[in-house]
């Protein structure tokens, strides 16, 4: 790198740097009135073609949101139903199993009476053998 | 139009073509790209101009013709990506100057670019570019200067100076 080139790339980054030498001055040349036409129309088609799923999912989503929304609603209220018939089933079959409970006390109470009876029969009959002998 | 006018239109007219180029790509950085490549070409354009509504019409114009180029501009880079890439490093043993700039210009973070391409390549001033950014004057300066740093030292780092 000679001198006079090293001088003249100092003096070209002074200027760029001080805003007074654009790097590039054709890149902001206005287009043509065609090329903005063109450009618009493009612009314009491609938006136009962006919108448009976004339009068709916005109009699915309407009657997918309402069945979802339905759907929810029944598993709710099924769900109380349920819950509450369950309830109802163990509050009515609440006084049947006390009865059940209190009768098997009260069969196995009548079992050990005969039993100690059935018991104390054969302890008689043994005595009686005995004193036979 | 008179260059004291375009400071007022395009704080006025930037959020609506924000908006514009939004709708062409919900990318923030590259709707914000389009808006600036238009606004310095409004503002090459400005003189010429001879009302308000032109002055619109056109920046509406050209902003839709920056997002069509700029997404041009991707395909083509999509496409010869493969190619470019092998070259590159054998390319900056002989950069000249203007092609290091380039380089380090593209290094800068996205806002400090849009603001340092608008100074030096659309030659706008603080108040301008703050119109055309939305960015508080002060910050442009600030900003700027920030820029201005990271370049020249990107550069000495780079073996360019």
């Amino acid at each position: 790198m000679n001198k006079e080139s090293k001088m003249n790339k100092e003096e070209l980054l002074e200027q760029y740097l001080a805003g007074k030498a654009p790097l590039h001055t054709d890149h902001l040349n206005l287009p043509s009135e065609e090329e903005l036409d063109a450009a618009e129309a493009a612009f314009d088609k491609m938006v136009a073609e962006h919108k448009q799923p976004a339009r068709r999912i916005a109009l699915w989503t309407w009657p997918i949101s309402i069945a979802a929304a339905v759907a929810i609603v029944v598993v709710i209220a099924k769900g109380s139903l349920f819950s509450s018939s369950s309830e109802n089933e163990v509050s009515q079959s609440a006084p049947y199993n006390m009865e059940m409970n209190r009768k098997v006390a009260f069969v196995s109470y009548e079992e050990t009476v005969a039993e100690i009876e059935r018991s104390g029969q054969q302890l008689q009959l043994a005595i009686a053998e005995m004193q036979n002998k | 139009m008179k260059p004291e006018t375009f400071t007022s239109i395009v704080s006025q007219l930037r959020p609506r073509l924000l908006n514009l180029a939004l709708q062409f790509d919900a990318d923030t950085d590259a709707a914000e790209d389009a808006v600036q490549e238009a606004l310095m070409r409004l503002w090459i354009a400005w003189e010429k101009l001879l009302e308000a509504t032109d002055a619109e019409r056109l920046a509406i114009r050209l902003t839709k013709h920056a997002c069509i180029d700029a997404y041009r501009k991707r395909q083509q880079t999509v496409a010869l990506k493969d190619h470019t890439a092998t070259t590159n490093d054998d390319a900056i043993q002989e950069v000249e100057l203007q092609n290091a700039l380039e380089r380090v210009v593209a290094t800068l973070p996205s806002a400090e670019r849009r603001l340092w391409t608008m100074f030096a390549e659309a030659q706008m001033d603080s108040a301008q570019i703050a119109a055309a950014t939305g960015i508080a004057i002060r910050s442009v300066s600030t900003m700027l200067s920030s820029a201005r740093h990271h370049i020249v030292e990107s550069l000495k780092k780079g073996g360019a100076l």
